[in-house]
């Protein structure tokens, strides 16, 4: 049993009335100017609305308000945000949208508390010493609307600066949210389409998160949770997709999947994902959905941690009666008939080509992906990354 | 299942770290935590060689001890309590530092939220969520024992001014940061090891089946009872395999991870109560009482009693078992482990084998009727139901 740690303070509230729960949580963090940040889609959809429902009646206002967050995240956002937040003598965060508002929110926070003044000074610099700010804490609330995409409770956050053609990685611990709360009143019924994006998605983050974590029993129940919630309930969840508890469910196990997900340090799948999801605007979900039956199939055979996945994926009853030296298999075909069915229920894509990758892009991408790649898996190489890409068009 | 109006919260704010001989690298983050004079709380400094050794692995990484404090009461007085509040103050510390069993932690635990809250009186803070933070005092604890289900909850036990003890739950309680490293864990004599883990198992059975129990906390539970039904017997047999007191450590993380989300049962309830009753151990009382309360339960929570007995019988005898006798299964195999360890080190089993009488029974009824673990019990409690549990256990 090797050393594990974890840490994950990040309160999470989930489902029916969460919302009103927000003047208390900022009541416990002292928050009592915070700078409500979102882009217009959420205004548009009358998120934004339901927000200052949920605050009417309490003492507590807006410091001041943003709606300007770009559809894909920027430096500017970041820039604007800071500047915001200090002119209006803030003193928290909420942010409330998608993984653009999600991620600005992230990065702006660090920068605060780093006193960073300018998004210019990170200068192609992703690794941030966070070591001396930890306790000068920046009250942060995450709400996200429609699909989160599972970074919203970790330490991850990504700024694509399009100018420069960099993309900003951070970990570090100041990008963490005090709370994420997940109300059925932000989200709205999706098409199957995108239920079973976010569930294979979550599958994907779930099942990586388990695999890396064994030795980790906290993010090891994460990773679990997350892969029984999806194979339990993603089908029914795109049949009614009008039922809101399906719906939180599946939403709820995308953030925990990304718990155990972004806490790997260093993930080949994770890099890879990143560029495509660069490359072809499509988000990391949606690329998940489509690359990691391919990556796991590579992955199967040489990591026999993957007999213990079976357990989620089929339950206690099954995983008894099945052949105990077998077991990775079966639970690498019980996950491509589950994968398989729900591709074809949700007519979604499960090829690059379909999302308008071209084989001649699989140099250049493998190229950025190994430069990025900071682990020491001698397997994940540049022709490793070749293959897979070629297997997953 | 339909729009049910679910809702749920969950929250762990405590950072571990759990592994043999992890205390030298886990201490040396203390000063990025801000920490350089600390209030070192312990229980025993003659007997215990842990205790110096996480005070020079601290003063290593210069951190001062500030003052050093030894308190071993099983539940902390008050008076102890503003002893310790005027210590802190006067030496200057910022921080706590706690090494020992679970009392030290109950102990820092509850400094820490008098502290931080700036409580002018503790009896203001009883319940839940009632202490706010007005301060920051950074909170470490290095547990020494088998059993550290309590070192990250959110709650402490604290005794008033009469000698009644009372619950404080808030998240000022929950440490900053525990370090579990299990060469560290003083080398007890059996009856401590099983108390330990049958704190940790009863905390993990009773949060699983928890009304407000989520499939996180229900995954959290499923794999701590797998690590005690895998080490608890390696420990009792070999108190000094550090690997297998580790494997119950993490259970016990595990269990103080959902404590939050889940509380327990009426288990906890009962045995909580007969202990201040009776004067007895917590963990004896836990004994007796486990499996009549997992009898009690099963009628709502068949199913879920059915898929714990996998985590503790393994492959073969789960599918050896039907369907139908899967969750009496579990309890009559709880009880039989529970028995076993208990007969095999002279521990008693029964309440008239304890000492208690009718009137105890009684006063132990009305005492756990106050208790907050019954909120979560999926079976509503009532007076005459904790009396056929305490009669049946007779």
């Amino acid at each position: 049993m090797s050393t594990f740690s974890f840490s994950n303070d990040v309160k999470i509230l989930c489902g029916d009335h969460a919302l009103d729960n927000l003047p208390f949580e900022l009541r416990e963090r002292d928050c009592t100017r915070p700078l409500f940040i979102s882009d217009e889609r959420s205004y548009r959809l009358g998120f934004v609305k339901e927000v200052r429902k949920a605050m009417d009646n309490d003492i507590i206002d807006f410091g001041a308000t943003y709606f300007k967050v770009t559809e894909r995240t920027c430096p500017k956002n970041c820039d604007d945000i800071i500047t915001m937040y200090k002119a209006h003598g803030c003193d928290g965060i909420i942010a409330l949208g998608g993984d653009n508002v999600i991620q600005c929110a992230k990065v702006a926070k660090l920068m605060l508390l780093q006193g960073v003044g300018d998004f210019v000074y990170f200068n192609h610099k992703t690794e941030m010493d966070a070591e001396n700010a930890v306790y000068a804490d920046l009250p942060l609330f995450i709400l996200p609307t429609e699909i989160p995409s599972g970074i919203e409770a970790t330490d991850r956050a990504y700024i694509f600066d399009e100018k420069n053609n960099f993309f900003y990685n951070f970990n570090s611990v100041l990008t963490r949210a005090s709370a994420v709360i997940l109300d059925v009143r932000l989200t709205d019924i999706m098409p199957a389409k995108v239920m079973a994006t976010a569930g294979l998605g979550a599958l994907a983050m779930g099942v990586k998160g388990f695999v890396d974590n064994a030795g980790n029993p906290m993010a090891l129940a994460y990773a679990t949770g997350a892969i029984h919630t999806v194979i339990n309930e993603l089908l029914p969840a795109m049949r009614h997709n009008s039922n809101s508890d399906y719906r939180i469910s599946i939403y709820s196990s995308v953030i925990n999947a990304g718990i155990a997900y972004y806490g790997i340090e260093e993930s080949l799948l994770r890099d890879m994902t990143n560029e495509l999801s660069i490359k072809t605007s499509l988000s990391p979900l949606q690329i998940l959905s489509i690359i990691f039956p391919v990556y796991y199939k590579e992955k199967v055979n040489k990591d026999r941690v993957f007999k213990s996945v079976l357990m989620p994926v089929v339950g206690e009853e099954q995983y008894a009666l099945s052949n105990a030296k077998s077991r990775e298999i079966v639970a690498i075909d019980t996950l491509k008939e589950f994968w398989e069915k729900v591709v074809s229920l949700a007519e979604i894509p499960s090829k690059l080509r379909e999302v308008g990758l071209e084989q001649s892009d699989f140099v250049k991408l493998a190229d950025a992906v190994i430069n990025r790649y900071k682990g020491t898996d001698p397997h994940n190489n540049f022709t490793t990354l070749v293959k897979l890409l070629e297997e997953a068009f | 299942m339909k729009n049910s109006g679910f809702y749920y919260e969950f929250y762990n704010p405590s950072k571990c770290t759990a592994g043999v001989g992890c205390l030298a690298d886990s201490v040396s983050k203390l000063p990025s935590m801000g920490l350089s004079n600390a209030f070192f709380l312990c229980d025993d400094v003659e007997k215990s060689s842990a205790v110096d050794e996480v005070r020079k692995a601290v003063n290593a990484v210069k951190v001062r001890t500030g003052a050093l404090y030894v308190n071993s009461e099983k539940t902390v007085c008050l008076a102890s309590l503003r002893e310790m509040r005027d210590i802190y103050r006067v030496n200057n510390c910022d921080c706590i530092i706690a090494c020992g069993d679970y009392k030290v932690v109950n102990t820092a635990k509850a400094l820490r939220m008098l502290l931080s809250g700036q409580v002018a009186r503790f009896e203001d803070v009883k319940g839940i969520n009632i202490a706010r933070k007005k301060i920051n005092i950074p909170l470490v604890v290095v547990p020494t024992s088998v059993g550290i289900s309590n070192a990250v909850t959110s709650s402490v036990l604290v005794k008033d001014d009469d000698n009644n003890t009372f619950e404080c739950v808030s998240p000022l309680c929950a440490p900053d940061y525990c370090i579990v490293d299990p060469s560290l864990t003083s080398v007890f004599d059996a009856p401590t090891t099983i108390a330990g883990a049958l704190e940790s198992f009863a905390k993990n059975v009773e949060e699983f089946v928890s009304k407000q129990a989520i499939t996180l906390t229900k995954c959290m539970n499923l794999i701590a009872i797998r690590e005690i039904r895998d080490n608890v017997f390696k420990v009792v047999n070999d108190p000094m395999d550090v690997q297998a007191v580790l494997g119950l450590q993490r259970a016990g993380l595990l269990a103080g991870a959902c404590y939050s989300c889940t509380s327990a049962g009426v288990a906890h309830a009962i045995a909580g109560a007969l202990a201040n009753v009776t004067g007895s151990d917590n963990y004896i009382c836990m004994g007796i009482v486990f499996a009549a309360c997992m009898r009690y339960n099963i009628q709502v929570v068949e199913k879920d009693y059915a898929q714990a007995l996998y985590y503790i019988v393994g492959d073969d005898k789960y599918a050896a078992t039907p369907v139908q006798d899967r969750a009496r299964t579990l309890i009559e195999t709880s009880e039989k482990m529970i028995k076993e360890l208990f007969e095999e080190n002279g521990l008693p089993v029964s309440l008239s084998a304890l000492g208690a009488d009718e009137e105890m029974i009684n006063k132990t009824v009305e005492e756990t009727m106050k208790s907050y673990a019954l909120v979560t019990n999926p079976r509503n409690v009532t007076k005459e139901d904790v009396y056929l549990i305490l009669r049946s256990v007779m």
